[in-house]
């Protein structure tokens, strides 16, 4: 347990200890990407948390975390490091976002059936 | 082997991946942000970040981290405008306290044809790869190909390694799922393992345990990766050209772990590198791109990456140990304390990551006072979490849905008692390298499937 | 709170109406009956709003359909979308950038004209489209199952969770609370009349009970014994990686069974059904409906198998034995109302909430809605459609 505490204690540091509030904190954390793949940065789930998106899954569609190429393997944890930091726990309240199928990106080719007369447009 | 990248031609071992390649003809930004067109280079060296996708002969969105270089292919970045290295589109980033997520839901709403047009302008400017060539698209072709092992181990590493060995020795039939090649993380790290009666560093071990299962009849290796854990047991595992269905009796999940970013202003610049992908970067593809690096750690990760780089001939300023939010560590208990001996130690916090297009400097604030310390590498090395992801599908579809199932993040139980399901290694959080255990959690899966 | 606009403490012992469910329906349907002054409303979600298939279907709309009743339902649904962003103060990103519905079977190219003149009859305007024509629209389709087609101009798209958000923070401010983590077990009836509602945390009293539960509202009717012969049925999609414009409208293939556009971003978002596939709540999702589609999508674009599947999810819905909604009062049941058996819920919210409410309002059933009676189930009416992307086949 001990790594989230220290993970979770990230979070924490990076808005305790600059001693910043107000306008030059939201700066700082404009500057502070969470999500690469979509660019959401820690003042987006900070003020979309302050907005009322407070369950990781509203977050996630609120602010696109988890929904980029990495679906939540960069991103999962710094956001759960955040949002349970705005909770005041150690870990989220709620659950993670569910893991949606393929684990890494797949190109389509890749899973079209070669028998091309077996299942799809058999509609008609 | 030689590849033709954006007009020149750069040379590569075998085996080295294309970024790395890249990387080493000085090219240090690889793509270009989605929305505010930042500068993005390498970072994770395990295809978790989405920073390293290329054009490979008219195929986007190839990541080339862990794509090894072919010989003869045509390579190209796929964002920015004229070029990823200078994208004048790049003033959105100017503009990014204009555009907060969720903006497009204010923008226009009483004006639906600016809307409209908003929307428009916005899919032409988003970071994306071009559609692909018909040459391209058509070359993707797959068949289709059921295995029988009774046991599956998804991932080659230490753990996954053992596992397969120690499945296989108790008489199962196994197919043992790994990207590139055998070894995984423990390739890169030089901690002291036992397996067996062996105590050597863990990649000689990780060298050894991969030639065992490359050469035992029992174990087929397939250089792929497990796709999902589907609904009626079929695990899809997608190759080279193959997908694979599993329907094993047992499924080790023996996946490793993910490295967790730092939260820091520019924490995404081109020099920012993951300590996975820092090791890969230095004793995988054997690339040394960097001259100067700061290490940020919250444990003992960071001396090891520190030592990993000067002995690859980077020097190390500094290495920072992260200090937590109020809550300090027993005396003479944290990594810090023993660390103290080390000159290079600083016992502070990342404030920031410097420099225009890629890291010039790195802000570290220690005892209160801010310090830039240039340097061209900040090498992130704190405590991973499991790549839990394959393990908790298993559990939705053990829970018949996808909201039973509790947590899910770093600290999620995932020993709990799953029939036909095991987690080993540091995906189960094991903290090091325990090849002998994850040895005896293969044999007894195996062992079950006998009877 | 799980979004703004939800209500932070517990729900009352008794409002006027109590709508179960905060989906696109439910949320509709309170925000409109809040805008015809009836603001004394609760809406209860056991889960976070638009969790269930309001946030998981393909985002679509139109109103080019084959039948008066479905026409004439969805081309409300269509105006609405295009007023909702200025009128919810909310941009739920409407695009409308036309919708394509393929001709691929001779049958199917045969009929397109009369379809379409049906359509100009019930006052939907549509073009029909000949093999070169659609060539031009979707360059990248497989111009074997593009042969034809049908397109709606000012059809289009929109943003599902921009569409609940917007509707749930218009109702919260003109006065509806929308709970969420508040289970419904069961609709309080007495004497042939609704009464409340039974929660996790209580019962709640209420004249006026809407049934919006989606997947979950067959169950909810068997608490107040409306028996009616709907099914459960999983609907899957994918999304691919984003990837620069190469589709401009949306496209409905009733051959394949699919339906699917481009986002703003550029993503790829297609889904399909397969005929006859399960009754479930779950919402996992199957492999071999995840081949089944990219054998679909890689069949009419080609060039897509180059691109990458970044997730697949799935959403269950209730059905009836025609697709064709249930809106209106319950059978048996005054008070209790209906918003359920959507398979078209998230483009056809936009009328319904606004045709319910009137009807629960005003007490008088509008004529576009009152083809959809629960009665015609019971009576083995059914509504026929002939453009749907869906199957009953094997189902019923």
């Amino acid at each position: 347990m001990a790594r989230e505490v220290g993970v979770f204690a990230q979070a924490l540091a990076t808005w305790r200890g600059r001693r910043s509030s107000g306008r030059r904190r939201d700066a700082l954390d404009r500057r502070t990407i969470v999500c690469p793949c979509h660019d959401a940065t820690l003042f987006d789930l900070r003020s979309s948390w302050e907005a009322g998106y407070r369950h990781p899954e509203t977050l996630k569609r609120a602010t696109a975390v988890f929904m980029g190429p990495c679906q939540g393997k960069l991103c999962g944890q710094v956001t759960g490091d955040v949002i349970a930091a705005l909770q005041g726990a150690t870990e989220p309240e709620e659950r993670r976002p569910s893991v949606r199928p393929p684990l890494f990106p797949v190109r389509m080719g890749d899973l079209v059936y070669e028998d091309e007369s077996k299942p799809a447009g058999g509609a008609a | 082997m030689a590849f033709t990248f954006e007009g020149r031609t750069l040379s590569a071992r075998p085996g080295q991946s294309i970024a790395s390649a890249i990387l080493q003809s000085g090219t240090p930004v690889l793509t270009r942000s989605f929305k505010y067109r930042r500068p993005r280079g390498y970072t994770c060296g395990y295809d978790i970040c989405g920073n390293c996708p290329v054009t490979v002969d008219g195929l986007p969105g190839v990541t080339s981290c862990t794509t090894p270089v072919r010989g003869g292919e045509v390579v190209r970045r796929e964002r920015g405008w004229p070029s990823a290295d200078r994208d004048l589109l790049r003033a959105t980033d100017l503009m990014a306290r204009f555009v907060p997520a969720g903006f497009q839901f204010r923008l226009f709403r009483s004006r639906p044809r600016l809307a409209h047009l908003a929307e428009k302008v916005m899919g032409r400017v988003a970071g994306a790869g071009r559609f692909p060539t018909p040459q391209a698209a058509r070359a993707v072709r797959t068949r289709t190909e059921v295995d029988v092992a009774d046991v599956l181990v998804a991932g080659g590493g230490v753990s996954g390694c053992a596992a397969a060995l120690g499945a296989a020795g108790s008489g199962a039939s196994v197919t043992l799922v790994h990207p590139g090649r055998l070894g995984g993380r423990g390739s890169a790290r030089d901690s002291i393992v036992t397996y067996g009666r062996e105590t050597a560093p863990a990649a000689e071990v990780a060298g050894r345990l991969a030639s065992a299962v490359l050469a035992h009849d029992g174990i087929r290796v397939v250089d792929g990766f497990v796709m999902s854990y589907f609904e009626t047991g079929v695990i899809p595992v997608v190759a080279d050209g193959l997908v694979l269905e599993c329907r094993p009796k047992h499924l080790v999940v023996a996946t490793g772990s993910y490295d967790v970013p730092g939260l820091f202003p520019g924490n995404d610049k081109p020099g920012v590198v993951l300590a996975d992908g820092v090791g890969k970067l230095l004793r995988v593809d054997r690339v040394v791109p960097w001259r100067r690096a700061v290490v940020m750690t919250d444990g003992d990760r960071g001396r090891a990456l520190a030592d990993q780089l000067e002995q690859a001939g980077v020097e190390v300023v500094a290495i920072v140990v992260q200090q937590g939010a109020g809550a300090s560590p027993e005396p003479g208990a944290g990594p810090a304390d023993r660390q103290l001996d080390d000159e290079r130690v600083l016992l502070g916090t990342v404030r920031a990551a410097r420099g225009a297009r890629v890291l010039r400097a790195v802000d570290v604030e220690v005892d209160g006072r801010v310090r830039t310390i240039r340097a061209d590498l900040l090498c992130v090395a704190l405590a991973p979490r499991p790549a839990n992801d394959l393990a908790l599908q298993r559990q939705y579809v053990a829970a018949g849905t996808t909201q039973a199932v509790g947590g899910g993040w770093a600290g999620a139980d995932l020993s709990s008692s799953t029939p036909g399901l095991s987690v080993v290694g540091s995906a189960a959080g094991w903290t090091s390298d325990d090849p002998d255990r994850a040895h005896a959690v293969g044999a007894a899966a195996g062992s079950a499937q006998e009877k | 709170m799980t979004l703004p606009g939800v209500a932070t403490g517990r729900p009352r012992a008794g409002y006027d109406v109590v709508v179960v469910g905060a989906g696109v329906q439910g949320l509709a349907t309170a925000y409109e009956l809040a805008r015809s002054g009836v603001t004394n409303v609760a809406v209860l979600d056991r889960s976070w709003p638009g969790g269930g298939a309001s946030g998981r279907n393909g985002e679509m709309i139109r109103s080019a359909f084959s039948s008066r009743e479905w026409a004439q339902l969805f081309d409300l649904s269509l105006r609405r979308f295009s007023e909702l962003s200025a009128e919810l103060d909310f941009n739920i990103l409407f695009s409308p950038s036309g919708y394509l519905v393929l001709s691929t079977t001779d049958e199917e190219l045969r009929r397109q004209d009369l379809v379409a003149a049906k359509q100009a009859e019930y006052g939907v305007q549509s073009e029909v489209l000949d093999a070169a024509e659609v060539r031009r629209l979707v360059p990248h389709a497989n111009p074997e199952l593009a042969r034809g087609g049908i397109f709606q101009r000012r059809a289009g798209f929109a943003h599902h969770d921009a569409v609940v958000w917007g509707y749930l923070r218009a109702a919260a401010r003109a006065g509806v609370s929308v709970f969420s983590g508040v289970d419904v077990h069961a609709v309080l009836t007495s004497g042939g009349r609704v009464t409340g509602v039974r929660t996790d945390g209580g019962d709640i009293a209420a004249d006026v009970v809407v049934n919006a539960a989606g997947a979950y509202s067959d169950d909810l009717n068997l608490t107040a014994d409306v028996h009616l012969p709907l099914v459960k049925a999983r609907l899957e999609m994918i999304v691919t990686e984003p990837v620069k414009p190469f589709l401009r409208c949306a496209v409905a293939t009733p051959h394949l069974l699919g339906y699917c556009h481009q986002t703003a971003r550029g993503e790829f978002v297609g889904g399909t059904e397969l005929p006859g596939h399960d009754e479930t709540d779950s919402l996992n999702t199957t492999y071999h409906m995840l081949r089944d589609m990219a054998t679909k999508w890689v069949r009419l674009f080609p060039d897509l198998g180059g691109v990458r599947i970044l997730r697949n999810w799935a959403g269950t819905v209730s059905q009836a034995p025609d697709l064709a909604p249930v809106l209106g009062e319950a059978p048996g049941v005054s008070g209790y109302h209906l918003s359920i058996a959507w398979v078209y819920g998230f483009m056809g919210a936009p009328a319904a909430g606004r045709l319910l409410a009137e009807s629960i309002t005003t007490g008088r059933v509008p004529d576009v809605m009152a083809p959809f009676d629960a009665r015609r189930l019971i009576e083995g009416r059914s509504i026929a459609e002939s453009t749907l992307v869906v199957t009953t086949d094997g189902r019923s």
